[in-house]
């Protein structure tokens, strides 16, 4: 079933952040949310995970959907190990192998031992993506995932998460305009 | 072989350690000597001489066990009600209201009363318990509330979105927010209940305690056997901050 913003408004204080907002997220497909520093996007994605609510309009079938994100900071428990922080929003038929296996796809196979905190900006955001990536989802949210990582490794990383969401409902919020052409995404503007 | 960094360090550490010790022991001597009286000041070599003596007698260890036990039963009973009455606020504003002001009072409110009322209530060989516990469970109630307040509120917005169950939650984000103030409650108050308790000890006088024994050495001008005790609660209280710092910072045991 679609996500349907149905005349929603959003105010901090007396600044309106969007008001009368119409839009779907059409289930199985992938999203480019794209707009000014400021329009609302990481608004939106909190509306959306249920972090802040409308104070107008309603938002339409996201009742009962899981929800997997990567946030716009990576927001990893830094005393534990990559495994460890995957492990916690997966459920538990997903096995230390099975992650092993995604962190060996990504290049962190040799790193997933150590304690995150250890680790490099991009490392640190690769393991924010797999962790999205392998939790049970409906609807995953990708806050500019892959702000900090290096061209090349941009590539690799836009591949994985090209391969791991085929058929899924996804939003990417980016400024990067490649980005939304890479995976064939609806474009949204705010 | 020159010794390893760490090692050699541990080494100074000690060795201007027991230069300060050294150091007090001789002033103390120099005024015993000065002060001329053994009944108002003993010789730190009449005293170590007397605590030889006590400690070869099986009623000293009796003793030390008596109000170890009482104390040290106090102190683990605080640590997990502050523990739980913290978490209680923390997720009941109602229990908050409520507990907030009660550890307040408890906390501001003077040893001697909370012993000469616990009296009224309970038997003097317990009232090391009460009075140790109410000493730190004050301490550890607002520095555990203190841990929960300061929790990262982004990775709690990333466990709630990602439907992290409560216990994982706990382990994950609340345990590593609170540890820090929780480490420094527990080693000042363990200080304190040992203080709280002995002093309880003195005026409840229970049968076979150290603050009982404290009582008689100065109800019969015993100075020697006074300072001897007193050593003994001070070398018990740092055995005993050493042993939890031991047992709940793992980093340090390496």
């Amino acid at each position: 079933m679609s996500i349907q913003f149905v005349q929603v408004s959003k105010y901090y204080g007396e600044s309106a952040v969007f008001e009368d907002l119409n839009l779907t997220l059409l289930e199985g497909q992938f999203h480019g949310l794209m707009g000014a520093s400021g329009s609302g996007k990481t608004t939106l994605a909190n509306l959306l995970m249920g972090l802040v609510k409308p104070d107008h309009g309603e938002i339409k079938g996201i009742e009962g959907k899981r929800i997997a994100a990567v946030f716009q900071e990576d927001r990893l428990i830094e005393h534990w190990d990559a495994v460890k922080n995957i492990k916690l929003v997966c459920n538990k038929a997903v096995t230390v192998q099975m992650i092993e296996q995604e962190l060996r796809q990504i290049g962190l196979e040799e790193y997933s031992g150590k304690p995150v905190r250890e680790y490099s900006g991009g490392m640190r955001r690769r393991v924010a993506i797999v962790r999205a990536l392998m939790a049970e989802n409906d609807l995953l949210i990708l806050d500019e995932p892959f702000k900090g990582l290096d061209e090349a490794l941009k590539l690799q990383v836009m591949d994985y998460v090209k391969q791991k969401s085929i058929e899924k409902t996804v939003l990417l919020i980016t400024h990067d305009l490649e980005e939304v052409n890479y995976f064939r995404a609806n474009l949204i503007t705010l | 072989m020159r010794k390893s960094g760490p090692s050699r360090n541990y080494g100074e550490r000690l060795c201007r350690m027991l230069f300060a010790l050294a150091f007090w022991i001789l002033i103390w001597e120099l005024v015993s000597v000065w002060v001329g009286q053994e009944i108002l000041l003993a010789s730190p070599v009449a005293v170590f001489r007397t605590l030889f003596v006590l400690i070869q007698s099986l009623d000293f260890w009796r003793t030390i066990l008596f109000s170890s036990l009482r104390i040290v039963t106090g102190f683990v009973l605080a640590l997990i009600v502050g523990t739980l009455l913290a978490a209680l606020s923390y997720r009941f504003r109602l229990a908050e209201d409520l507990i907030s002001p009660l550890m307040k009072t408890i906390k501001a409110m003077p040893v001697a009363s909370f012993i000469i009322l616990a009296l009224v209530w309970i038997r003097s060989e317990n009232l090391s318990v009460l009075i140790s516990f109410m000493m730190v469970v004050p301490m550890i109630y607002s520095s555990v509330s203190q841990g929960l307040v300061v929790a990262d509120e982004k990775l709690l917005q990333m466990a709630r979105v990602f439907h992290v169950s409560p216990l994982q939650k706990v382990i994950a984000i609340y345990i590593p927010s609170v540890k820090p103030f929780f480490l420094t409650a527990v080693t000042v108050g363990l200080g304190f209940c040992w203080k709280a308790g002995i002093a309880a000890e003195v005026i409840g006088i229970p049968t076979g305690s150290i603050g009982t024994k404290l009582y008689e050495a100065k109800l019969y001008l015993m100075t020697k056997e006074l300072l001897a005790w007193t050593i003994v609660i001070i070398l018990i209280s740092m055995l005993f901050e050493k042993v939890v710092v031991f047992l709940l910072r793992p980093e340090r045991r390496r």
